[in-house]
């Protein structure tokens, strides 16, 4: 689309940073009068949207549902840190010269992981052992887990088994869990005799759920070195659409989540359990298990590559000598890693687009004593904090450095601009100067230009209070300088408030306050000082890369990653400007990165240094200790029960301060406690940011954590009313429940957990099933008032601990 | 074909190469403990130490190095001669490195087992927290503790920031000493952990100060000898304003013996005579909570250890010190001192959080969870421990089920530590 609004005004491309004012003759182009914004009227009475209705039936809502039970939350953590681990090891030999030969990388990588993949293996056959052995069929769950919990692994046995930290031990307990998981759900269903899967014995669909996990993991590796098969569907994707199932709507790319996604394995397990006979069975199992052909994306470590070669050419240029050649060798391996390649950019464009005016743009830095005074103002301002003795050549390198990363940031703006740009020179012109701006302010030190320029135009400098500057960290040990992220040079000293700390959200819209509470032990009731440490990843990287890196943060054994990245938070503009009084230095994603904690997208994050500030463990039953949880509510909108379900965890500071009150009779003390913490989570749930925490269970829509998207498809009015009204609904009983019940809650509080959950089940409202229909692109009549029901069924329960199930 | 310079060049030569590779070995922090030990450490505590100790190992490591350039630069009989001096200072300098290193990662190996490191960590939380109440409030930083067990009476302290064997090097942690019999009872980790409050505070040299203005009107004598003893008074009162009766009954059991040994009277001692040391605590009771079970230790101990038949001198001391006990236990207790910014120390400790109502107010309040939940272990643990050091010592009859419990929740609290 082109655009409407253009004058001769935009074109001239002045700014401080550069002295042209063109980078050729302007030509002027009409400006457009058409409007193509079509004109929507804002209210309907019939809601319609775009896509086709879906029927449902029952082997549908039994996938759904299936699908649904097999989820786990942990689970996701244990794939995201094989994904991790794997692109390290391989990251780490691929910079130690395994660079040609991927197949032997490969192949070290999986031998790295088989402790894992072998201890799977060996489970499954213990598991179809004892089916084999027993009467499964009449043999009660709980039976069933004490057989299963008897096997003892092999890695716990064996002397000599080398897991410092016991990572290796973590991760095989998650799997294990999510196996035991699968194993009674085929049990369920080989009992319930729906299915093809009935016919055969439990050892056979153990059997099967065996092989499935191995290559399940296999992929889960190969998707963490970032391997790109050349036709990649994801089973969840065919089997959906084979099914009549929506894709679910995501507020975030796929390709933003860093690691390999469990409903692949759920997928096909729950297809299996549902095979209505053998061919179906073979074919949804020849899709998953066939091995796709591809290649391990290096572009990451390309770039890195590239960028030391382009330091260096900056470093021997002669007088007079362009930039240009250096530039045009560059900018692939940038845009290669944002994924834009040359196909996008022809060489000619690329000179024409990128390559000259960058090289224009930049000039005036190019030459030693230039890239002296830049290296002189970067320590200056902070480079001392990293204890440097820096030589004249070393200075002359830093400069180079921040010369690079300008260039590196201009190219992958440029790279990045929509495609009409390119046909109107003009402006294309005047947006790769912004471009060039916006690189140039967060990679120059801030007394780049003079004073009297900021006062002109303040929108060159992101900081007014600090003189800072973005600087590569060079990311793990190593010849080559891997770069993953940019810390600010400087650590930003400042005070914790109760206030402040309440209003700043982190991920999940949960305020930083009960995250630093439940999590780190410190309650903000006074001012705190603080030092807060700023990081900006680029693109292909994600927080696990700061955390890993980070001496302040890291220095620690692999266990402890899940700890270390808690304790990153999204510093999204409102963070940025509460916590240092510097908006314009939060993540420039407009609080997006306040959704995904494993987003491989360029976004800032902070840490805060906390005097005496520990992470607050729990250790379970086994012995292993894991990070408290905060407490949180989330919601199950079962489309096919036609339930509503509230799952409010408490964390155990939570629960002690209102068992504490009903301990003592207290009882309206401790209802007005709970009531004011439910009343903060409904409101945190329905935000935009929070989207993670409600699912939704609907015969069209694919369960998981990313299920929540298709509320997007209900207008806001209807949603809102909802939230509302779930607040009148549950408020009264669970007040009731807070009074009358304190027995249940102290005896839950006594326990040995981490925290409790209240389950709170609703039948759901009348109205519910216009929301079913809306998701399911139906053309809904909309009455006046929705969910007018004064009074809705519920029932509280109250269990020890996290439960989300 | 011999001359001197490569006589001496081949003897210097070899012990620098011994230096230099025992150098070496020393430097593998994980031979000198096992990694298990180095692991059971609380994360943070781990990374303080080791990098403090690795700084000692550095500057040992860069003087081998110097000495292995010297040598390869060495022209004459003159530069190797200089060198053997060199190589006897490193000498010196290694033993004095080994010496320290030795201390700590004995200390750490004492770490025997899974229960044993748990303990420790335990340990080291509830002294650390004890100094964090505070002097974190007082804008202090609050060292690391590493606590180790041993054999022996009482608990003893290796200061952090006190220069160390090898000269150089200065302490990263507060070192404490448990003794095995208190193991579960470790109220004297607050008496040690006040030394070190007192050091970075400087109130030893204020509470001397205090007992002599306070006593020089009876007695010269008198205020001299208390002054003395203000630094075992203040970790005393330190441990009173954090634990109550509980340090009392605690100090009452590690000083108590025959008469020769609770009267003993040592000039230049720091250490009060055990029998005023215990009646001063038992002072301290009185005055902030009133009446309680200690009246009836002080019964005992009085009867116990009567005064007829000690020396002349120790007779009088004793006899001019009773009347002032109470005395002496207000300036401990509320004289504002410059050391608290201006404040008397029960205004950044109150002991009236841990008085007999206290307590049984927090047993109502935490339930059954008291020694279950994390919660409560970690936010109470000097809380609990006052708690089992006082049931232990009005309920004596159910003493070994109180240690036990306590042992439960001191597991409880190691195993919430992030482990290194």
């Amino acid at each position: 689309m082109k655009s409407s609004i253009t004058s001769n005004a935009i074109y001239e491309l002045e700014s401080p940073f550069i002295n042209l004012t063109t980078f050729k003759e302007k030509q002027h182009i009409k400006p457009s009068l058409e409007s193509q914004i079509p004109i929507h009227r804002p209210f309907k009475s019939v809601y319609e949207l775009e896509g086709t209705e879906h029927v449902y039936d029952d082997k549908k809502e039994h996938y759904v549902e299936l699908m649904d039970e097999l989820y786990d939350e942990e689970f996701d953590e244990f794939l995201s840190e094989i994904a991790h681990e794997a692109r390290n090891i391989y990251d780490k030999q691929y910079h130690e010269g395994f660079q040609n030969n991927e197949v032997m990388a490969q192949q070290s990588v999986t031998e790295y992981f088989s402790p894992i993949s072998n201890e799977i293996d060996r489970f499954m056959d213990y598991m179809i052992g004892i089916a084999d052995e027993h009467d499964t069929e009449n043999m009660s769950d709980e039976v069933w887990d004490n057989l299963v919990d008897q096997y003892v692994p092999e890695m716990e046995t064996t002397p000599n088994f080398e897991d410092f930290g016991g990572w290796f031990k973590k991760k095989w307990k998650q799997a294990k869990k999510k196996l035991k998981k699968y194993s009674r759900v085929a049990k369920k269903w080989a009992r319930k005799g729906l299915s093809y899967a009935k016919k055969r014995a439990l050892s056979y669909a153990l059997g099967k759920i065996k092989r499935y996990a191995r290559t399940f993991i296999n992929k889960a590796i190969k998707w963490g070195l970032k391997y790109i098969p050349k036709k990649y569907q994801p089973i969840t994707k065919i089997l959906g659409k084979r099914m009549g199932i929506l894709r679910e709507v995501s507020t975030y790319k796929n390709d933003e989540i860093d690691y390999y996604s469990q409903q692949e394995l759920d997928g096909v397990i729950a297809q299996f359990i549902l095979a209505t006979d053998e061919v179906e069975e073979n074919r949804i199992e020849q899709a998953f298990l066939s091995q796709e052909e591809g290649y391990i994306d290096n572009s990451l470590n390309m770039l890195d590559e590239a960028r030391e070669e382009f330091v260096q050419s900056i470093g021997q240029l002669k007088e007079g000598e362009s930039i240009e050649p250096a530039i045009e060798n560059f900018a692939p391996a940038v845009m290669m890693a944002i994924k834009l390649g040359l196909k996008v950019y022809g060489r000619d464009k690329l000179i024409s687009v990128i390559a000259r005016p960058v090289s224009r743009l930049i000039g005036r830095y190019i030459n030693q004593k230039n890239a002296r005074i830049l290296s002189r103002l970067l320590v200056d301002s902070g480079l001392k904090m990293f204890h440097l003795e820096v030589s004249p050549e070393q200075e002359i390198e830093q400069g180079n450095r921040a010369i690079a990363a300008v260039v590196e940031d201009t190219i992958r703006e440029i790279a990045k601009f929509p495609e009409h740009f390119s046909q109107n020179e003009a402006l294309l012109e005047s947006y790769i100067v912004q471009a060039f701006e916006t690189a140039a302010k967060t990679n120059f030190p801030d007394d780049i230009l003079p004073e009297e320029t900021y006062i002109k135009r303040p929108d060159l400098r992101e900081a007014s209070k600090h003189k800072v500057a973005w600087k590569m960290k060079k990311y793990g040990k190593g010849r080559i300088k891997k770069c993953r992220y940019k810390k600010l040079n400087k650590e930003i000293e400042t005070e914790l408030t109760p206030y402040l700390v309440d209003e700043i959200k982190t991920f999940g819209g949960v305020s930083l306050a009960k995250v630093l509470k439940d999590q780190m032990g410190v309650t903000v009731n006074k001012r705190i000082p603080v030092k807060i440490h700023l990081f900006q990843t680029l693109p292909g990287a994600s927080r696990y890369h700061i955390g890993k890196n980070e001496s302040i943060l890291s220095k620690s054994s692999e266990s402890e990653s899940h700890v270390i990245l808690k304790q990153i938070h999204p510093l999204t503009t409102v963070a940025a400007g509460l916590l240092i009084g510097e908006p314009a230095l939060g993540c420039k994603s407009n609080g997006k990165c306040l959704i995904n904690k494993n987003s491989s997208s360029e976004h800032r994050y902070y840490y805060i240094e906390i005097p005496n500030a520990r992470p607050q463990m729990y250790q379970d039953k086994s012995g292993e200790q894991h990070l408290r949880k905060v407490t949180t509510l989330k919601i199950k909108l079962n489309f096919i029960k036609n339930k509503i379900k509230l799952f409010l965890f408490f964390s155990e500071s939570d629960t002690q301060k209102i068992a504490s009150q009903m301990r003592q009779h207290i009882e309206n003390k401790a209802a007005q406690i709970g009531v004011k913490i439910i009343e903060y989570e409904l409101k945190t749930i329905f935000s935009k940011h929070a989207k993670e925490n409600i699912m939704v269970v609907h015969p069209n829509v694919m369960p998981g954590k990313k299920s929540s998207g298709v509320l997007d498809l209900i207008p806001t009015v209807i949603k809102n009313k909802l939230e509302k009204k779930i607040k009148e609904w549950i408020l009264p009983k669970l007040s009731d429940f807070f009074m009358n019940k304190s027995s249940e809650f102290i005896q839950a509080a006594n326990e040995n957990a981490d925290g409790l959950t209240v389950c709170i089940t609703m039948e759901a409202p009348s109205d519910f099933n216009l929301l079913k229909q809306l998701i399911n692109f139906k053309k809904v009549k909309m009455p006046e008032q929705v969910f007018e029901q004064k009074k809705l069924e519920l029932t509280i329960s109250v269990k020890s601990g996290y439960h989300y199930a | 074909m011999h001359s001197e310079f490569n006589d001496i060049y081949q003897q210097v030569s070899r012990q620098i190469g011994h230096w230099s590779q025992a150098i070496s070995r020393l430097s593998k922090l994980d031979e000198l403990a096992s990694v298990a030990s180095w692991k059971s450490l609380e994360h943070y505590l781990n990374i303080a130490l080791k990098s403090r100790l690795e700084e000692g190992l550095n500057r040992l490591q860069q003087s081998a190095l110097k000495l292995q350039i010297l040598l390869k630069n060495a022209k004459t009989i003159n530069d190797l001669k200089k060198l053997q001096i060199e190589v006897d200072v490193l000498k010196k300098q290694y033993l004095r490195t080994e010496t320290m290193l030795d201390f700590y990662t004995d200390a750490i190996n004492t770490r025997t087992n899974y229960n044993m490191a748990t303990l420790m960590r335990a340990c080291d939380y509830i002294a650390n927290k004890s100094m964090k109440t505070i002097l974190e409030p007082l804008g202090k930083k609050v060292p690391p503790v590493l606590t180790y067990v041993d054999k022996g009476l009482g608990a003893s302290i290796l200061k952090a920031n006190l220069r160390l064997w090898d000269g150089k090097t200065n302490s990263p942690v507060a070192a404490i000493k448990v003794v095995r019999h208190n193991l579960y009872r470790p109220t004297a980790l607050i008496h040690e952990a006040g030394h070190q409050v007192a050091h970075i505070l400087n109130w030893n040299k204020e509470l001397a100060n205090v007992l002599y203005e306070k006593l020089k009107g009876h007695s010269i004598e008198l205020a001299e000898l208390w002054s003395g003893w203000a630094s075992e008074i203040a970790a005393d009162t330190f441990a009173f304003v954090h634990t109550g009766y509980a340090a009392i009954a605690g100090l009452h059991d590690v000083v108590s013996g025959d008469h020769k040994f609770v009267f003993r009277y040592r000039p230049l001692d720091p250490h009060p005579i055990s029998y005023l040391r215990v009646l001063l605590g038992i002072s301290m009771c009185k005055l902030i909570y009133g009446e309680g079970p200690w009246n009836q230790m002080e019964r005992v101990w009085k009867k116990k250890y009567t005064i007829n038949l000690l020396r002349d001198n120790v007779l009088e001391l004793i006899n001019k010190s009773l009347p002032l006990l109470i005395e002496i236990a207000k300036s401990c207790l509320e004289t504002p001192m410059k050391a608290f910014k201006g404040k008397p120390i029960t205004y950044w400790i109150n002991p009236k959080n841990v008085s007999p109502k206290q307590l049984s107010q927090l047993v109502k309040q935490a339930g059954l969870a008291l020694n279950n939940s994390h919660y409560w272990i970690s936010k109470e643990a000097i809380r609990l421990l006052a708690l089992s050091g006082y049931q232990i010592a009005t309920n004596p009859k159910k003493g070994l089920e109180i240690l036990e419990q306590q042992r439960q929740w001191m597991l409880k609290l190691g195993g919430t530590l992030q482990e290194a």
